[in-house]
């Protein structure tokens, strides 16, 4: 055998293994792009001595890749809240006058080992910018600014990073008001119970829908936050209260459903007590019932939502949002079911869909 | 997913850019404040800069001066 042949039959061998290896390699870098931006700047951050690109290039992946990490982990809880990937582009000088015509902000990054300022003004813009656009307008300022910074925390957490550290440290204990700290506070609780995104961003997001542009007023804000104290009521519920599920608003209507153990049902009602009591909401005028399931009763959520879907007349549509129920130190797998009870064409939930 | 697009300034950057918007000085010589709360710029200290009024604007590292700026960006 000489060493054309041998070359000939390496090569046959590698061939279609290295097609496989191009496949993975494709689908990994698809799948976990955000991944691929963070070990590349963990690897160009090895060679920051070598030129300004070099560290333009480990910042911009660094804060690309956290933020589509921390993105995706809202989107398990909710999809399309935060659908974005934020990419930087990077200024060096500007004309004046193109600036002035341009109306673009130009923020600043810093070269500095802790990459973690970079990153909260990145997730500050981002959220901001992207966060309920169409309703934020209707909110309170207390609770507008409480939302933004409940979130931006969440997502500083999803980021892996320990900036959500130097935020407590320098943003909610320094320069956070005693009234915005007291609605973050209903607002931690309801994320624990997994109400946060599911439901409270859910319906102000549809509020956006719903009002169509109208002109922001007190009423409307007035409504929003009595809902948030609603589900922050429940939330903070001790075992055996009678707290009210049902919240009738001019524009926000919802019922939410405790599957079994805890709330107005015990499983051995069966699903035609659920159906009853959602058929019931739409009598009331509730556009939108959410059913909660923890830990075993998780899949009793799904089939009661599934037996609802079935027999009711009214629901036409669910959606499911998995998260983790918080309890003092115990995180226990949960599941929000959204059941969509209108079947009109109007229906908010399809215009959102 | 939506590409969002966030325009940044490196710090091996910051001078030129400053300099090119022709406030560079004002900014050396101490005379720049932070649109939203009146806070003295530096170069150690100034986090973005921005349009408004026809005028080149600046916002301070204050948390609250940032999300005042992107209030404003996005009213």
């Amino acid at each position: 055998m000489n060493e054309a042949n041998i070359f000939e039959l390496i090569g046959s061998v590698v061939k279609p293994g290295g097609w496989v290896v191009l496949a993975f390699v494709v689908f990994a870098i698809l799948k976990y792009t955000e991944n691929v931006f963070l070990i590349a700047s963990k690897f160009q951050k090895l060679f920051v001595w070598a030129g300004s690109n070099v560290r333009k290039k480990t910042i911009a992946n660094d804060i690309r890749g956290r933020v589509l990490k921390a993105s995706k982990r809202l989107t398990k809880e909710k999809s399309g809240l935060l659908p974005y990937d934020l990419k930087i582009v990077w200024v060096k000088d500007e004309d004046r006058q193109t600036f002035l015509d341009n109306n673009e902000i130009i923020v600043r990054m810093r070269n500095s080992a802790d990459p973690t300022v970079n990153y909260i003004h990145a997730i500050t813009e981002y959220v901001k910018s992207g966060l309920i656009p169409g309703s934020k307008k209707y909110l309170d300022e207390n609770l507008l600014l409480a939302t933004n910074l409940s979130v931006i925390r969440k997502l500083l957490l999803f980021g892996g990073t320990t900036a959500v550290n130097y935020f407590d440290e320098n943003v909610y204990n320094k320069e956070v008001s005693r009234d915005v700290r007291s609605i973050m506070g209903m607002l931690r609780s309801i994320d624990d119970n997994g109400m946060f995104i599911q439901v409270l961003l859910n319906e102000f997001e549809k509020l956006a829908v719903k009002l169509n542009d109208v002109l922001p007023c007190q009423e409307i804000s007035k409504e929003a936050f009595e809902f948030t104290r609603f589900l922050f009521n429940i939330a903070s519920r001790k075992k055996g209260d009678k707290t009210k599920l049902r919240f009738v608003g001019n524009l926000i209507k919802v019922n939410i459903c405790l599957a079994v153990g805890e709330g107005y049902y015990s499983w051995n009602d069966g699903n035609a007590k659920y159906r009853e009591d959602i058929d019931n909401s739409y009598r009331y005028g509730i556009d939108t019932v959410y059913i909660y399931g923890m830990g075993s009763k998780t899949d009793a959520a799904r089939e009661i939502a599934d037996y609802v879907k079935e027999h009711s007349d009214f629901v036409f549509d669910y959606t499911i949002y998995p998260h983790m129920h918080i309890s003092g130190l115990r995180k226990i797998n949960a599941v929000c079911v959204e059941l969509l009870i209108t079947s009109s064409e109007n229906s908010v939930s399809k215009k959102l869909g | 997913m939506i590409r969002r697009n966030m325009k940044a300034v490196h710090d091996d950057d910051l001078i030129a850019l400053l300099k090119s918007l022709q406030c560079f000085d004002v900014i050396e010589t101490k005379r720049a404040q932070c649109h939203f709360c009146g806070k003295t710029i530096t170069l150690n200290n100034i986090e973005a800069v921005f349009p408004k009024d026809s005028e080149v604007c600046f916002c301070c590292g204050h948390i609250h001066c940032y999300e005042e700026l992107i209030k404003l960006k996005n009213a």
